[in-house]
């Protein structure tokens, strides 16, 4: 497939329930109960548990496969946290290719994601992709 | 600026701490992560398509590696945090975590063996958007195959904040 600068990623729209923010704190060894436990939660202050800002990566990386496919590889991602999400709210997202330069190895994408609730940053990431010949 | 830097943190700059591999990665821990990110590609779940594709087998979704928490060994603290930490003295603080960079070298496998080490690289008084004092701190955790081979590196960013003056930024771990 040929991609081009400008090209957009597929977009997301995903709530975080809170057994879904257990499932990834099980799944990355991290059981710090203010990702899953609205008691405490509500003892340091906070309106709910909230997400794990690391889980914004690994959906960025989804958002790459699904748009670079199976051979590509995923080469660097710096993600750039912004504000909280907290338990059963909604965040959207999109990401454009902002760069295509070849290299060596093959082609290289650069992407921009960005991650909002309500229209506030959540989350930005610039990702680098090695895609197939 | 607040003199919040003390001796006792610095002594903490260019901190080491390693774990070696407990065991191998597993398909399971493969599968269960990429069911938790909801990312359904047969790559994560499929010898037969991996291979298809070029793969040995199936393989780790990218982030897999960098954001376990599987390798300190030891049991839960009393907030149920199980992953590394440094044990800077905190109290007062806290631990706002600021953004990551990480670099892949290929993708992970269900067989590797991956041992990390962390090292505290800086930690430095910086001047918070409102003119306030907080701490930066820069973590770098390098991730190793069973040859020694650098499969990927994570370098994390940290502010330790007074907590007088926490904003709703992502609160860390």
């Amino acid at each position: 497939m040929t991609h081009s600068a400008g090209e957009a990623l597929p977009p997301i729209d995903e709530s975080f329930p809170t057994w879904r923010m257990m499932a990834y704190g099980a799944a990355t060894w991290d059981w710090y109960q203010v990702h899953f436990d609205h008691q405490v939660a509500a003892s340091m202050g906070l309106p709910g548990p909230f997400v794990d800002g690391q889980q914004w990566g690994a959906i960025f990386a989804r958002q790459l496969r699904e748009h670079f496919g199976p051979q590509a590889f995923v080469s660097k991602m710096a993600l750039r946290y912004h504000a909280m999400v907290f338990a059963d709210e909604r965040v959207t997202g999109s990401a454009e290719i902002t760069t295509l330069r070849h290299e060596p190895g093959g082609q290289v994408a650069e992407v921009l994601h960005r991650l909002e609730k309500d229209g506030r940053p959540v989350a930005s990431c610039r990702s680098e992709v090695r895609l197939p010949d | 600026m607040s003199g919040l830097l003390t001796d006792e943190l610095r002594a903490f700059i260019g901190a080491e701490r390693s774990y070696p591999a407990q065991e191998e990665v597993g398909r399971a821990a493969i599968r269960y992560f990429a069911i938790a990110v909801e990312d359904r590609s047969p790559l994560y779940h499929s010898d037969s398509y991996a291979r298809a594709h070029g793969y040995p087998s199936r393989i780790a979704p990218p982030t897999f590696v960098v954001e376990s928490g599987a390798y300190a060994p030891g049991t839960p603290n009393e907030n149920g945090y199980l992953a590394h930490e440094w044990d800077i003295p905190m109290e007062g603080f806290r631990n706002i975590r600021g953004g990551q960079e990480y670099e892949f070298m290929r993708p992970v496998l269900p067989t590797d063996r991956i041992s990390v080490k962390y090292v505290l690289e800086s930690i430095e008084e910086k001047s918070s958007r409102d003119g306030r004092g907080q701490l930066m701190l820069i973590s770098v955790a390098t991730y190793t195959d069973a040859a020694g081979e650098v499969v990927a590196t994570n370098r994390e960013t940290f502010f330790l904040q007074p907590l007088a003056q926490t904003t709703s930024a992502e609160a860390a771990p």
